[in-house]
């Protein structure tokens, strides 16, 4: 609790500001709405934003963890060999790079407008950055420590778990880190689609013309994403103690 | 068991540098000191015999199972998210020793080595020192036949460098397993060894074998003396000649 003061200075202070542009006229209602408005938004309608907020946690939370299953998978696979990380890794990198936007009416014609469309978004967003992480993570352990283990007549399951798994554990939790807050926003473009949780609520918000409800989604986005940092950096503290 | 070198090569085809035709017999329970200049193939000689390097050209024979080999790092190749007892017991662990009775055979490795109170130490929390009696103590634990140490005290300061010399041929006496100790430091190698064998060139090859006739036992005060002190110049001599 200690660190949380000083990041929650600039938020007063920005949050102050706006209310006061925004109470006096600087900035104009309809571009910026007053701090104050955006959460009596949210208190006019808890059960709105609160169905909203849970769709896309479950459906990020569902793409995260398929994201860390599948792409831890597919990293022991391609740091297994480099025959098959050179055959491979550029197809992974595909979803790297692939403009979700674009490709998420496809995921509507093959998973129909629901829970799936918005977890296969979450998903093929945020698998990348674990898959990068985890390969660059097993792939850089000592070669020093390969050659004691080899000299310890060492099995692969045991170079796997007592030696590559433990020293590659950094770089793999900084992956699920970055691909937490990609997971939320994979989902929010994927229901921008399909119409649900609080991508849904921002796309009729905006047509509605409803600045206030778009912050307000936006800001309950953000605090998704802030969740999931926050509990993997829990989980960092606790894998990294019991390696 | 003893180890035979027959016309042993090992050339890296990229810097045609490694080791030329080496031949030598080193008996059972010998410490063998090879000394050279960088480059000259002194730790490849460890890595072949160790089986880690391929050799490209001779042969060689050595009795010795992987299971009585020990292998001591120039860094001390500790893994850092182990506990000091957890990095010694390690061999026994990948063997399959359950951890009580592993850490029941580390205690008396603890003690010769004056490792108790750091037993819960991380080796982050250790010295240059402290760290190389972890993988001393590591080496020993298995009661290894053969003992290969790559440089291991090159990154001490001297005083510990002559009280882990010390400790190491106290050791070396109790047990009478065979040691290949590579470094660079003349004096260590005449005054720890029973035999020093000098490489030179590059690829190295064999410009002394000798046998050092000073004693089961070493006080420190041999490396006064002037048989010693004329071994060490005529080393020192050899080893500027072919710089």
């Amino acid at each position: 609790m200690k660190a949380l003061w000083k990041p929650m200075i600039p938020l007063v202070v920005v949050t102050v500001l706006a209310e006061c542009l925004t109470r006096y006229g600087v900035v104009p209602a309809f571009l910026l709405p007053a701090p104050s408005q955006v959460f009596k938004c949210i208190a006019d309608e808890p059960a709105v934003f609160k169905k909203a907020f849970l769709e896309t946690a479950i459906a990020s939370m569902s793409g995260l963890g398929m994201s860390i299953v599948i792409g831890l998978f597919t990293a022991l696979i391609l740091s297994y060999s480099k025959l098959i990380k050179d055959m491979f890794y550029p197809y992974a990198l595909f979803f790297q790079t692939v403009p979700i936007i674009a490709i998420a009416p496809l995921l509507v014609i093959w998973l129909g407008y629901g829970l799936p469309t918005v977890i296969a978004s979450s998903f093929i967003v945020s698998v990348f950055p674990i898959i990068a992480n985890s390969v660059l993570g097993l792939l850089s352990a000592d070669r020093q420590l390969l050659a004691l283990f080899k000299m310890m007549d060492a099995t692969q399951p045991q170079v796997l778990f007592k030696l590559r798994l433990p020293h590659a554990m950094p770089q793999i939790i900084g992956g699920v880190q970055i691909a937490g807050g990609l997971a939320v926003i994979g989902a929010i473009v994927g229901e921008f689609i399909s119409g649900t949780g609080l991508g849904g609520l921002v796309d009729v918000a905006r047509n509605q013309q409803r600045v206030d409800q778009v912050f307000a989604a936006v800001l309950m986005a953000s605090l998704l994403g802030i969740l999931f940092f926050s509990f993997v950096s829990g989980a960092k503290k606790f894998l990294l103690k019991n390696r | 068991m003893r180890i035979e070198l027959n016309c042993l090569q090992k050339i890296y085809p990229e810097s045609k540098t490694g080791l030329g035709s080496i031949t030598a017999v080193i008996p059972p329970s010998q410490w063998v000191s090879v000394l050279g200049p960088s480059g000259c193939g002194k730790s490849t000689l460890l890595k072949l015999i160790a089986g880690l390097e391929e050799k490209t050209g001779g042969s060689i024979e050595q009795g010795f199972t992987k299971k009585e080999i020990s292998f001591v790092f120039q860094d001390a190749a500790l893994l850092p998210w182990k506990t000091v007892i957890e990095n010694i017991t390690l061999p026994l662990r990948l063997r399959g020793v359950s951890r009580s009775e592993a850490e029941r055979e580390a205690q008396p490795w603890l003690k010769k080595l004056k490792l108790e109170k750091f037993a819960d130490h991380f080796p982050s929390q250790l010295s240059g020192g402290l760290k190389m009696r972890v993988s001393v103590a590591r080496a020993l634990i298995t009661k290894p036949k053969l003992i290969l140490m790559d440089e291991p005290f090159a990154a001490l300061d001297e005083p510990i460098r002559i009280e882990l010399g010390l400790e190491l041929r106290e050791l070396w006496k109790a047990l009478k397993p065979t040691i290949v100790f590579v470094t660079h430091s003349i004096t260590e190698a005449l005054w720890l060894s029973d035999r020093v064998m000098v490489l030179q060139g590059q690829p190295g090859q064999v410009a002394l074998d000798r046998e050092l006739l000073f004693g089961i036992d070493r006080p420190l005060s041999l490396r006064a003396s002037s048989d010693f002190q004329k071994t060490v110049e005529e080393c020192f001599q050899l080893l500027r000649s072919h710089s």
